[in-house]
């Protein structure tokens, strides 16, 4: 004791601690290791609306509880944590920013006040090293917190991205505090803070980029439904201006029938969280500022801060997209109405190939209406042509897989037996190769087929006519060349030793001796008449024929001056019409005018005097038609039908002389020159014989 | 000794004999040598066969050829003999039954140097033989005699 008060008394007066403790301007406060309060500051107490006398010797957290109106208080939590780690770690420890709200007094007016504190919690050891105090210093950075919450609110307020940037700051200081809870390494913490708040920053300026430049409209709206954000693209879109919609309700946006089920949707989905619209892409319609709709398409997201939930729409117009989906519609319908209406069958088919790409079958994918009618095959896409048809020829299969294959279209002919039909086909490849499909036009040419094969058969026969009538042809070239030569040299011996017996044994005949070789003779003349005309009459008609104009009207003068030559004493009238041009083989038009118009001269001779025309007039039908008159014998019109038959004669040779050949000789050129002959007469008043080329 | 030879080849005896009759009628003397065929008718005019030894330097004045004859008919022994330089420039006369355009075309392409269709009327048959041998006999300057072979004569 002595000593103690000896040292005491020897050393300068000690300063009052306790009083300069309180007195000091900082906030401290002064707790056992069992948090039991045992010092404090006078400013701590002033600022924490305490007073020195009421809570020396209570728990610290008996004095300050946490605010039971903000629920989301950690003040206590925080703060015990500190000062558990200071027992334990023996350091001291620096607390981020810390809301601890206090308590009023019940005098001015009672409950809690904001209060936001940056404390450092020390340890003070006694002379054994044991934990003796906790020096509790806290800074009131209330003012400075509150400043910063304001500035906060106004951004938010001002510019909704803002609000985000809060949103993510407070993220961080809670993220920053749990860091700090979790390890005291508030310099990584730090820095971590600031990567996020770049990170952040960035994004809101790709954000912001991306919104004000996007060509679909940015639409935003908070939990109400009014809109807070509007972007370029959304002012293009509706045609309002932002400062004309923001603050207004998203229903000015909507035609009048969707507005009520938007304000239910929003109510519901605010209550139950159950989302119809929001989290997807749907196709609405929308009102533009001159309160014209159009269609479009949204895709609605909603987000939550601490408080309030909003939402986000990006809205595209898609007026254009359904006018070409609308035309895409009509013109697929119009093709499906024409490929439906189109009398060809058309057909697209799968090939199918075996493992060795060797095509096996097809399937039929789409047919035409004509399909049916022409294949007979009744609901054909999806069923294979080997089901429908097994005995469907193999060429089928491979002309389609070499299409598919190739790619090269082809066009072609082919029976389909076991359908019963033949078909004109054009087939090429479509769409992707690799799914070897093909399209394929077709004709059902069964009946063409027919016809083409009966005309075949029809040939057929007219060839194996004709070539018999070649041979034939041939033979009669034969035999008239051996009639021309053999059959008129008997004739020859004939008249010939009857002229020698005549001359050589005149003496020994008596007159009807002498008179029956004139007949032999005369009958051998008549022969050789007839031999001769018939073998003209056969020249006529296989002589080929040598196509030229002929002046028909020369060719009758020259042949009448011959007539005329032969009996000058006849008083014959020639009237021989001019410019009678035709086509035709001069030499047989020589021989058949030479016969009419020799009859003509023939039949008229008995007439003292005669008239014979050659002339031509038009019928009605246009055709020209060529005469020759006379005024002779005439003929009976009952026998008229005998005229052109050959060796048929209506006069006795004794009349006229004649073998019957001439007339049809005649009918047979003009037959060869395509044309017609018939005669018209009266016994003694004359014939007209016509006939057209 | 100027003999002025008709070589008549015609295979018709009945032919033959009219012929004969009307050169006789006519007056024409000239000697006739007839050949039945035209392998005859070669023979004689090459002097080959039975003919072999023949003087083919005389030659006949006019050659009567039928053209339907057995063996070698008569457009190839006018082809024969134009292709022989020894009987190239010799007259012939085709004098036949037919007048069948091929055959008229065949004789003047082959050669022939008249065609003379027979009449079946003796008396026509007659003077037609009459004018024959007025012509081809009396008016006709015959060609020289060949004597050389024709292959010289070509050369």
């Amino acid at each position: 004791m002595k000593t103690k008060k000896g040292s005491r008394k020897s050393a300068p007066a000690a300063p009052d601690f306790r009083a300069l403790f309180e007195a000091a301007p900082d906030l401290y406060l002064v707790l056992t290791p069992k948090l039991t309060i045992v010092a404090v500051s006078e400013a701590y107490a002033r600022a924490t609306m305490t007073r020195r006398e009421e809570i020396l010797g209570r728990g610290i957290f008996d004095v300050f509880p946490d605010n039971p109106d903000d629920p989301a208080t950690e003040g206590v939590r925080n703060l015990r944590a500190s000062l558990e780690r200071v027992k334990r770690d023996r350091v001291a420890d620096a607390m981020p920013v810390q809301k601890y709200d206090i308590r009023r007094p019940e005098a001015d007016g009672g409950g809690f006040e904001e209060r936001f504190w940056s404390p450092v919690n020390s340890p003070v050891f006694d002379s054994k090293g044991e934990l003796a105090y906790i020096i509790h210093r806290v800074e009131d950075v209330t003012e400075f917190v509150r400043l910063k919450q304001a500035g906060a609110r106004q951004q938010r307020l001002t510019e909704e991205i803002q609000g985000k940037v809060e949103e993510m700051e407070s993220e961080v200081l809670l993220r920053t505090r749990q860091v700090a809870e979790a390890s005291r390494q508030l310099k990584e913490a730090n820095a971590e803070l600031k990567r996020s708040e770049e990170t952040l920053r960035t994004s809101e300026e790709r954000f912001r980029s991306v919104t004000e430049t996007a060509h679909d409209a940015i639409v935003m709206a908070n939990q109400e439904g009014t809109i807070i954000v509007w972007n370029r693209g959304a002012q293009g879109i509706f045609g309002y201006m932002a400062e004309e919609v923001l603050g207004q309700p998203l229903t000015v946006l909507m035609p009048e029938r969707y507005q009520d089920t938007h304000r239910k949707g929003l109510r519901r989905f605010l209550q139950t969280g159950e989302a119809r619209v929001v989290g997807k892409t749907v196709e609405l319609h929308g009102i533009r500022k001159d309160g014209s709709e159009f269609p479009l398409e949204l895709s609605l997201t909603s987000w939550k801060t601490k408080n309030e939930i909003f939402f986000s729409g990006i809205i595209r117009d898609i007026t254009e997209r359904k006018r070409a989906e609308e035309a895409l519609r009509k013109s697929e319908e119009k093709y499906r109405t024409l490929f439906d209406s189109l009398d060809v069958g058309i057909c697209t088919i799968e090939v199918l190939f075996d493992g060795s790409n060797k095509p096996v079958d097809y399937r039929f994918l789409e047919v035409n209406s004509a399909f049916e009618k022409q294949t007979g095959i009744q609901n054909a896409p999806g069923r294979r042509m080997r089901e429908i048809a097994p005995l469907h020829e193999e060429h089928w299969f491979e002309i389609y897989g070499k299409i598919a294959l190739t790619g090269e279209p082809k066009r072609f002919e082919n029976e389909a037996a076991q359908l019963s039909r033949w078909y004109d086909v054009y087939a090429f490849r479509v769409g992707d190769p690799e799914k070897r499909q093909v399209a394929i036009h077709f004709n059902d040419i069964t009946g063409r087929k027919q016809g083409e094969r009966e005309i075949d058969k029809l040939n057929e026969a007219l060839r194996q006519h004709a070539a018999q009538l070649e041979a034939a042809n041939k033979e009669l070239e034969a035999f008239s060349y051996s009639v021309s030569h053999d059959l008129r040299a008997p004739l020859r011996s004939i008249d010939g030793f009857s002229q020698a017996l005549l001359e050589d044994c005149n003496d020994r005949l008596d007159e009807s001796g002498k008179d029956y070789l004139g007949r032999v003779r005369g009958a051998c003349l008549r022969m050789a008449q007839l031999i001769d005309d018939l073998l003209n009459l056969s020249r006529v008609s296989r002589s080929e024929m040598q196509v030229e104009r002929v002046d028909l009207s020369a060719l009758a003068r020259e042949i009448v001056s011959e007539l005329q030559k032969q009996a000058p004493e006849r008083k014959v009238t020639f009237v021989i019409a001019d410019n009678l041009v035709r086509e035709g083989d001069p030499r047989l038009l020589r021989v058949a005018l030479e016969n009419l118009l020799g009859n003509a001269w023939k039949y008229t001779s008995k007439h003292p005097s005669a008239r014979i025309e050659f002339g031509v007039r038009r019928e009605p039908d246009g055709k020209t038609v060529f005469f020759v008159r006379d005024d002779g014998a005439g003929f009976d019109m009952a026998y008229a039908g005998k005229l052109f038959g050959a060796f048929q004669r209506l006069h006795g040779p004794s009349d006229f002389p004649g073998t019957g050949v001439g007339l049809a000789t005649v009918q047979r050129i003009v037959h060869r020159h395509g044309g017609r002959v018939w005669a018209e007469g009266t016994v003694e008043q004359g014939a007209i014989f016509h006939f057209t080329l | 000794m100027d003999k002025k030879i008709i070589l008549l080849v015609e295979d018709n005896p009945d032919d033959v004999e009219l012929t004969m009759r009307a050169l006789k009628k006519n007056n024409i003397q000239n000697e006739v040598v007839v050949a039945r065929d035209g392998a005859e008718a070669l023979e004689y005019l090459f002097g080959e066969g039975k003919y072999t030894g023949r003087n083919t330097s005389v030659m006949p004045q006019i050659v009567l050829l039928d053209l339907k004859l057995p063996k070698v008919n008569g457009l190839e022994v006018l082809q024969r003999l134009r292709a022989d330089s020894r009987t190239r420039l010799l007259p012939i006369v085709i004098l036949t039954s037919s007048k069948e355009e091929q055959d008229l075309i065949s004789g003047y392409s082959l050669g022939a140097n008249s065609y003379i269709r027979k009449p079946v009327d003796f008396n026509q048959f007659s003077e037609a033989v009459r004018q024959l041998g007025l012509y081809w006999l009396l008016l006709n300057e015959p060609p020289p005699v060949q004597k050389a072979s024709g292959a010289k004569v070509k050369v």
